[in-house]
């Protein structure tokens, strides 16, 4: 399936239920590098949503179907964050988010070994507007 | 007497794969200009890795027979900082290795670039690097590879990571360990053009400055040289490229008879469809320029 070229994608912001709770939203991110990686690699996601922020430390990683805390991720050995695969990163927030247009930006971090550690981690940016509905 | 072979890595249409090329296009693209040579990145082009599926692998040579591409070389990485708490070990890289080598033989490679974690400034490769690759040697002697670290900017070809490798290559007298080129060791000139997610520190330590390194280096180490990655970042209207010397490029590969895959590696901005655009434009001017020389008397 063609992914969005923005690394936020349309589908897959939503808020998250858990019972009758809205316990948080999701965002469904495609990998900015250009080769995907091994989740120790991914060294976390900062989130802003209209202003508000969330520090790489918090967002949950769901990868190939498993999610993980991002201390969990740092640590993995055998899951991929894939060029043609989306990552869904959870945040925490209750209640969740109003339906309607919000303003989102991500600061991806990922390590690259070959890159000496002074410029580590690589960061990738990236915010546009996209809708929850429900 | 040399034969230049012309071919394109996948690396080039960076962001345009999966957002607005399949495989296939990209394929099409590829045989479209003339390429006989397809290169990927086994992180990066291959569903599922390091565990493809039969279905893919199946798909993968019905598009080569159908776009007549042959596999050139295939990127592979050792992570020697996989994780925050330890270094990867030699035990784990040499594993590491054998399944890519594993894998780019089941796809049809003859070539594979291990891109080895650093620990320096200067990139020094992680001291695992030697074990790990010793460890394979006979490995790949049995499938066809040829293993090829890439020297690239900011490492020019005078420089102890090159000194070690052709000593290495001297020392086990193995045929399947070579090197390969990024042709951004010749930048001449400044680019303007943006690379994602590398701070502008780095940039300016190295990643975009003009390296410039002469055409008598490299006529020094062509026998060690297997593959050529044909790095640019732009080439205009009257396919002129401000920033690689590909006449002087040509004229010396040609001088000294060497045989072999010149790959593209697009690294200009990423715009949508650009990198096509791109491509097709260096192997345009690549040609010309062969053919120039060719007549040249």
């Amino acid at each position: 399936m063609v992914l969005e070229r923005e690394l936020i994608q349309s589908r897959g912001f939503r808020n998250v239920q858990e019972g009758t709770d809205t316990v948080g939203f999701e965002i469904a991110l495609r990998m900015p590098n250009y080769r995907g990686v091994w989740g120790s690699l991914i060294d976390g996601v900062a989130v802003t949503v209209d202003g508000q922020e969330w520090s790489r430390e918090v967002p949950y990683w769901t990868l190939q179907g498993r999610t993980f805390s991002i201390q969990e991720l740092r640590r993995s050995t055998d899951v991929r964050w894939q060029l043609d695969e989306l990552a869904t990163v959870m945040v925490p927030l209750a209640g969740g988010l109003a339906v309607g247009v919000h303003d989102v930006r991500v600061d991806i971090a990922l390590h690259a070994p070959y890159i000496p550690a002074e410029f580590q981690p690589s960061i990738f940016t990236s915010q546009r507007k996209v809708t929850v509905l429900a | 007497m040399s034969n230049l072979k012309y071919g394109v890595s996948l690396y080039s249409y960076t962001g345009d794969m999966n957002t607005v090329l399949t495989l296939e296009d990209a394929m099409a693209q590829i045989a479209d200009i003339g390429a006989t040579g397809i290169e990927i990145l086994g992180e990066g082009h291959v569903p599922n890795y390091p565990e493809p599926s039969t279905a893919w692998i199946d798909q993968w040579y019905g598009l080569l027979e159908k776009y007549q591409l042959e596999p050139t070389n295939y990127g592979s990485w050792i992570d020697s900082s996989l994780w925050r708490h330890r270094d990867l070990t030699a035990d784990e890289g040499a594993v590491m290795l054998a399944r890519d080598l594993r894998l780019a033989h089941r796809l049809g490679f003859t070539s594979i670039r291990p891109k080895i974690g650093v620990v320096s400034m200067d990139l020094r490769p992680h001291p695992i690097w030697e074990e790990v690759i010793e460890r394979n040697l006979d490995l790949a002697a049995e499938l066809d590879l040829i293993i090829c670290p890439e020297i690239h900017a900011p490492t020019p070809i005078k420089h102890p990571v090159v000194d070690e490798y052709i000593e290495f290559i001297e020392r086990t007298g193995s045929k399947n360990f070579r090197l390969l080129i990024d042709t951004g060791i010749f930048q001449r000139a400044i680019t303007t053009a943006k690379h994602d997610g590398l701070s502008e520190e780095a940039q300016e330590e190295g990643w975009r400055k003009p390296l410039a390194v002469p055409m008598s280096d490299l006529v020094d180490v062509l026998p060690y040289v297997s593959f050529i990655q044909a790095k640019f970042f732009d080439i205009d209207e009257n396919l002129v490229d401000g920033q690689i010397p590909w006449r002087e490029i040509l004229q010396t590969l040609k001088a000294n008879n060497w045989s072999g895959y010149l790959s593209s590696e697009y690294e200009g901005d990423r715009l949508p469809y650009r990198s096509i655009e791109q491509v097709r434009r260096q192997h345009a001017l690549l040609h010309s320029l062969e053919a120039e020389i060719a007549g040249t008397p």
